[in-house]
């Protein structure tokens, strides 16, 4: 059997790759790439601590964020094609519109 | 035993692997190959950690569906634009915090899961029971996952009514490469038009490129 700690540590470092990904890319794009990392790394988590005390909740859990993950990005994505039809670019740099 | 052990060693490494590339590829498109062999890694974990079900999921919706419409847009949004240098004395900052960043937040993960290490319980192992599931989803969880449907359908429609282009002709000038005459005349015989009032109210193209034409400084 595979070490609880290793799943937990692998999900530390997915997590850690995600974080560094949001924070020095300036593409948009980019950005929710790396986002998509975190939200893996999230989910490992839960799968592992679900085998480790044999619990069949982890695993619902990880469904449900599945399922939310495509709905963000369904949208997250939708949003970006919007904003390249306004701006030529995505930017996030850019987009200051809503910005104060 | 320990050749899974062994086998998990290398699958963390793909995955890993493929996070970086997708994090810090030089191109977009070669960012979303790399996310896509993490997810395949990631599925292959699952497997691993006894959840064969969740992984079949993962490859599913993940690398079948979120993967594809991520291509998708890395096509639709084109160019890898060159990233103008920071000024030399921020690029320098920005070096140090990019390097202290990772190494102080890995840190303090990995003390804080090493300090919780026997995880208070001995392991069971065994969680994948699909008749648990089930019950789970569908009765422990039923509420939740009724919202889910209701929150899958809501981010479709409002996925698609925010892409879809605004004003008839919008994307002429977003994507000049397109047959600009056939375009046209494709869109005035489009019996799509009646379909999306949007498209035929009474803005015409040089309107719209007063709206927008000006925004861009």
């Amino acid at each position: 059997m595979i070490p609880t700690t290793w799943a937990v540590m692998l999900s530390a470092a997915l997590l850690v790759v995600g974080v560094l990904g949001i924070m020095l890319n300036r593409s948009a794009l980019r950005i929710l790439i790396s986002i998509e990392l975190v939200l893996n790394a999230s989910n490992i988590n839960f799968v592992a601590f679900a085998q480790h005390w044999g619990q069949s909740d982890g695993l619902t859990y990880t469904l449900f964020s599945i399922a939310l993950a495509a709905a963000e990005a369904a949208v997250g994505l939708a949003i970006l094609i919007h904003l390249y039809r306004h701006m030529q670019t995505v930017d996030a740099d850019a987009a200051t519109a809503l910005r104060w | 035993m320990i050749g899974e052990q062994i086998f998990f060693v290398i699958v963390s490494a793909t995955v890993l692997g493929g996070g970086l590339w997708a994090a810090f590829a030089k191109r977009t498109f070669h960012a979303a190959l790399g996310l896509g062999i993490t997810l395949i890694g990631v599925a292959g974990i699952y497997i691993l950690l006894n959840a064969p079900l969740i992984g079949i999921l993962q490859v599913l919706v993940y690398v079948g569906g979120i993967l594809t419409i991520l291509v998708f847009a890395v096509m639709f949004v084109a160019g890898d634009e060159e990233e103008e240098k920071l000024p030399s004395r921020e690029r320098v900052w920005a070096r140090r915090v990019g390097i202290a960043v990772p190494i102080v937040l890995f840190s303090a993960l990995a003390a804080a899961v090493l300090a919780a290490e026997p995880w208070g319980l001995d392991p069971v192992g065994g969680a994948e029971d699909i008749d648990a599931i089930a019950t789970d989803l569908f009765r422990e969880h039923v509420v939740a996952f009724e919202v889910l449907g209701i929150l899958l359908t809501a981010a479709m429609i409002g996925s698609l009514v925010i892409a879809r282009p605004l004003v008839a002709g919008m994307d002429r000038d977003v994507y000049p490469t397109a047959d600009k005459a056939g375009l046209a005349k494709s869109q005035a015989s489009s019996e799509l038009g009646a379909l999306f009032p949007l498209q035929s109210m009474d803005r015409s193209l040089a309107e719209h490129e007063d709206t927008f034409g000006g925004e861009e400084e």
